[in-house]
C-alpha cells in the first residue's frame, strides 16, 4: 500500500458518485487500486489519480478512463484494478513522486530529527543547542526583545481590565505581605518589564491557584485570607482549579462547600476556572456563588512554539484556531451550565473569540502538561520519564525549570511546558483587535 | 485470576487486522482520514491524534473499511474507530457526521471520542452508534462520568497518568452506570498527558517533548545546568523490545483487581512485526495471569516467560 495520506484513487461513476480507493502500487508502468465489491467497467466515468507533492504541498491529479482498467488479483475480500498505458504525463508524475518520497525516507533515515526538520521546513539547524544559562537570563533576553521593538499604548486596552496571575503558593504569600502596588512592581521587576508601559496600569483582578499543579492549589484559609485583602484593595480574586483526580475529590468538594458557603454568608460570589469535567459537574448547583470559566484545559487548541514551521501552516498562513466554542450549540449547553467566561492563551495567532466574556491570559502559553510532574521525575529520578503520583511536594519548581533553545521561546514550569507569546507584551494593537470580538479582561503572567 | 481481560490493539493498515487477530487481540482499533478531509485539512486540522502523511497510520479510503467490515464478519473481531482529535473546528462537524453515519452504514459502528462538542453533535444527531470515551478527553473522575453519562458510554479509557488506585475507585462507583474500562499498558508512555498535548505531531516535526532541554534554576544561584535530556535517535529504533517505549506487564494482576475490562496496546503506525510479537506476550501475561492463584505466582511465571533477560524498567504504572 501506499501511505493512505500521499496516494488516493477517486473513481467517479455515471451517476456522479465518487468512490474511494486505496492505492496498492504505482509505478513507471501504472497503479494500482482495490474495491471491496467487484467493478462494473461500464458504470465507470473516470479513474483520477491522487499523488501528494510535497514541494508543492498539495495532491496532483491525473484522470484516465476506464477502457485501460484490468483486474489484475481477486481473493475473498477485495479485487485488484490496474491501470496501465498511462503516458508521459503520469511517468512524470510518478517519478517526481518518488522522488520526494524517497528523499524524506533518506533524511529519516541518515539525519537528525533537527536536520530533518531543517531540510523540510528550514527549521534553523544548530539552534537546539544554545540554552540560556537559567531562567532568569532566560527572562532577560525576552524582556530586551519585547522592550527593543515595543508599540504600546495603554489607551488601546481601554475597556478591558487587567489582571494579574498568582500562581504559586510563593506568590500569593508575596500578594497577602505587600500592597497590590508594590506587589506588582515586585512582579514587573522579576520578569525585567518595569520599563514596560504596562506597569501604568492598575490591576484590578488577580487569579489564584494554578490551572495545571494541582500542588498550587492555596488552602480555603488561604484563598479566604486572599479574598479579605483583595476586596479591601478593591480587586476581584478569580480562582483557578486544576484538573482533579480521583483521589482529590473529597478534598475538591469540601474546599467548594466551603467556598460556596463563606460567599452565601458575604452575599458575594467568585469566578472559579475549570479545568475538568468532574469539577464542572461540582459546581452545577452551585454557580449562584461560584461562577465558572472555561479553562484553558478544556479550551483545546493547536498550540506550539514550531507553528510557524509547519508547512501547512507557513503556506497557508491559516491557523487552526477554530475549537468547539465555534459551535453555537455546543455555547448554548455550556450557557445552560452557568459558563459564559471563557479563558484563552495568545499564543502568536489571533483565535476567534465567540461572543461571550473572554479573557486572554498573556504572555504565555501552554502547550504540554502531566498530571504527575516532568519536573519531580527529573529531579528525583534523574528522567522525565519516571513519572509518579507526588504526595507531599517539595516543590521543586521553587528553585528548577526546564530550560529549552532559545529560539523556541519555551519553558517547562511546574508540570508543564509553556510558549512565550512576546508579541503580546509588543504591540498594543495585537490586544486592541480583540476589543470587538468581547475581550474583557487580559490576565497577566510575570514568572 | 478471575477478571479476564481482553487485548485491544491499534493497527494502521487493512492489513494488519488479520495479522493481529490471529496474535491474539480480542479487538482493534483503527483511523480512518477520507481523501476530501484529507485533502482540506491535511494535519494542520487532524481528525485523529495520528497526524503524519508519509507513514501507514490509518485507513484512507472508504474502500479499504469496506474491505475492513468484510475481515471483522470474517475473524470476528470488532473494530472501533478513532475520532480522537482534541478539538476541531466548527465547520468539521458536519464533515465529522457524515464520516460516522457512513461508517455505521456499513457495520462499522464504535468510536472513540476526545472532543466533548463531537460527543454533543454525535448524541443530538442520532445516529446508532457506540461511544467510548477517549483518554484524550481530560481528566477522568467519578464525576465526569457521571457529567458525560447522557451521551451513554459504552466504555472508559482511562488516560496514561491514572494510577490503578484512582481507576479502581472509579470502576467500584460507576458499576452498572458504563459497562468497560480501558487500560494502556503497553508501548508509546508518554511525558506529557495525551488530553493536555497540544503540541505538532507532525512528519516534518518532532514531537515537542522530544525537543532537547534542561534542567536549570530559576536564578544564577549555584551550578546553572544540572541535567541535559536525552539525545534523540538517529532514526526509529529498529530493534524490538518489548514494552521498551512502556511497559505494564507487571501491573495485569493490579489491573484486573481494580476492574479493568479491557487493555490498550497502542501502536498504530509501528512495525507490524514489532505490533505482532506484542501482542503475542501480552495473550501469554494474560494466560498465565488466568492460570495464576496469586499475584506472586504471575509475576514470577510472566517475568520468567517473557523477560528471563530483564525488562526495560519503562513502568506505566509504579
Amino acid at each position: 500500500m501506499i501511505p493512505f495520506a500521499i496516494g488516493a484513487v477517486l473513481i467517479t461513476k455515471k451517476d456522479n458518485s465518487v468512490v474511494e480507493a486505496g492505492l496498492t502500487d504505482c509505478n513507471a508502468e501504472g497503479f494500482s487500486f482495490r474495491l471491496s465489491e467487484k467493478l462494473d467497467y461500464g458504470e465507470i466515468d473516470s479513474v483520477c489519480l491522487k499523488l501528494f507533492a510535497w514541494e508543492a504541498d498539495q495532491f496532483s491529479s491525473l484522470e484516465f478512463g476506464a477502457e485501460g482498467l484490468k483486474t489484475v488479483e481477486q481473493n475473498d475480500f477485495f479485487w485488484v484494478y490496474r491501470v496501465e498505458e498511462t503516458g508521459d504525463e503520469y511517468e512524470a508524475l510518478v517519478r517526481d513522486f518518488w522522488k520526494q518520497y524517497s528523499q524524506y525516507v533518506k533524511w529519516k533515515k541518515e539525519g537528525s530529527p533537527e536536520q530533518l526538520s531543517h531540510f523540510l521546513t528550514g527549521y534553523p539547524e544548530g539552534e537546539e543547542d544554545n540554552f540560556a544559562p537559567d531562567f532568569s537570563e532566560q527572562k532577560k533576553a525576552w524582556s530586551r526583545e519585547i522592550l527593543s521593538n515595543c508599540h504600546w499604548d495603554n489607551a488601546d486596552l481601554e475597556g478591558m481590565e487587567l489582571a494579574l496571575s498568582v500562581d504559586s503558593l510563593d506568590m500569593l504569600e508575596r500578594y497577602l505581605q505587600l500592597p497590590m502596588e508594590a506587589f506588582f512592581r515586585e512582579r514587573l521587576e522579576g520578569s525585567f518589564l518595569t520599563e514596560h508601559p504596562i506597569s501604568g496600569m492598575r490591576p484590578k483582578g488577580i487569579f489564584i491557584g494554578n490551572s495545571f499543579c494541582a500542588h498550587q492549589l492555596p488552602t480555603l484559609d488561604k484563598i479566604l485570607a486572599t479574598y479579605e485583602k483583595a476586596e479591601r484593595e478593591g480587586i476581584c480574586v478569580t480562582l483557578c482549579l486544576p484538573c482533579m483526580q480521583e483521589s482529590y475529590l473529597q478534598d475538591r468538594m469540601t474546599l467548594i462547600e466551603k467556598l460556596w458557603g463563606f460567599l452565601e454568608r458575604k452575599n458575594a460570589t467568585m469566578e472559579v476556572v475549570v479545568n475538568d469535567w468532574g469539577t464542572m459537574e461540582l459546581l452545577k448547583e452551585k454557580t449562584t456563588r461560584l461562577i465558572p470559566v472555561l479553562g484553558v484545559l478544556l479550551n483545546k487548541r493547536r498550540k506550539d512554539p514550531r507553528m510557524k514551521y509547519q508547512r501547512e501552516y507557513s503556506r497557508s498562513q491559516k491557523a487552526p484556531f477554530g475549537n468547539a466554542l465555534s459551535l453555537e450549540a455546543y455555547r448554548r449547553r455550556r450557557k445552560e451550565e452557568g459558563i459564559e467566561i471563557y479563558s484563552w492563551e495568545a499564543d502568536g495567532g489571533t483565535p476567534d473569540l465567540p461572543m461571550g466574556i473572554n479573557i486572554l491570559q498573556i504572555p504565555y502559553y501552554q502547550t504540554n502538561t502531566s498530571q504527575m510532574c516532568p519536573l519531580y521525575a527529573v529531579c528525583k529520578e534523574g528522567n522525565r520519564g519516571i513519572q509518579y503520583e507526588v504526595e507531599n511536594c517539595p516543590e521543586f519548581c521553587k528553585e528548577y525549570v526546564l530550560l529549552y533553545p532559545k529560539h523556541l521561546h519555551l519553558i517547562g514550569r511546574f508540570n508543564s511546558l509553556f510558549g512565550m507569546a512576546l508579541e503580546t507584551l509588543q504591540d498594543s494593537a495585537f490586544l486592541k483587535a480583540y476589543k470587538e470580538s468581547g475581550l474583557k479582561r487580559i490576565v497577566l503572567t510575570l514568572w | 485470576m478471575e477478571n479476564e481481560m481482553k487485548l485491544v490493539a491499534g493497527f494502521g493498515t487493512v492489513e494488519e487486522y488479520p495479522l493481529y487477530a490471529a496474535a491474539g487481540a480480542d479487538e482493534l482499533f483503527c483511523g480512518y482520514v477520507p481523501f476530501d478531509w484529507n485533502e482540506k485539512y491535511g494535519n494542520l486540522q487532524p481528525l485523529n491524534r495520528r497526524e503524519v502523511r508519509y507513514v501507514d497510520v490509518q485507513i484512507g479510503a472508504f474502500e479499504e473499511l469496506c474491505i475492513l467490515h468484510k475481515m471483522t464478519e470474517v475473524y470476528k473481531k470488532p473494530v472501533t474507530i478513532a475520532l480522537n482529535a482534541l478539538c476541531y473546528s466548527g465547520e468539521q462537524y458536519p464533515r465529522i457526521l457524515s464520516i460516522v453515519e457512513r461508517c455505521v452504514a456499513i457495520g462499522l459502528d464504535s468510536f472513540i471520542v476526545a472532543d466533548p462538542a463531537l460527543l454533543l453533535e454525535i448524541t443530538r444527531s442520532g445516529i446508532p452508534c457506540k461511544i467510548q470515551l477517549s483518554g484524550e478527553l481530560g481528566e477522568i473522575n467519578t464525576p465526569m462520568l457521571e457529567y458525560f453519562r447522557e451521551v451513554h458510554p459504552t466504555r472508559v479509557i482511562f488516560h496514561r497518568k491514572n494510577t490503578i488506585r484512582d481507576m479502581g475507585e472509579i470502576i467500584q462507583k460507576m458499576q452498572g452506570k458504563i459497562p468497560e474500562y480501558e487500560a494502556f499498558f503497553l508501548n508509546e508512555m508518554c511525558h506529557f498527558s495525551g488530553a493536555f498535548c497540544n503540541s505538532l505531531h507532525c512528519d516534518e516535526l518532532c514531537h515537542l517533548c522530544q525537543v532537547p532541554y534542561r534542567l536549570g534554576r530559576l536564578d544564577a544561584t549555584g551550578e546553572s545546568v544540572l541535567e541535559i535530556s536525552k539525545p534523540r535517535p538517529f532514526s526509529e529504533q529498529e530493534d524490538y523490545g518489548l514494552g521498551a517505549s512502556g511497559c505494564g506487564f507487571c501491573a495485569l494482576w493490579k489491573l484486573g483487581e481494580a476492574g479493568v475490562t479491557h487493555l490498550k496496546i497502542p501502536g498504530r503506525g509501528n512495525y507490524s512485526g514489532f505490533m505482532e510479537q506484542d501482542i503475542k506476550s501480552a495473550r501469554q501475561a494474560l494466560n498465565i495471569l488466568k492460570e495464576s492463584k496469586s499475584e506472586e505466582e504471575y509475576l514470577s511465571r510472566m517475568r520468567q516467560d517473557l523477560f528471563p533477560a530483564g525488562c526495560s524498567r519503562v513502568c506505566y504504572y509504579r
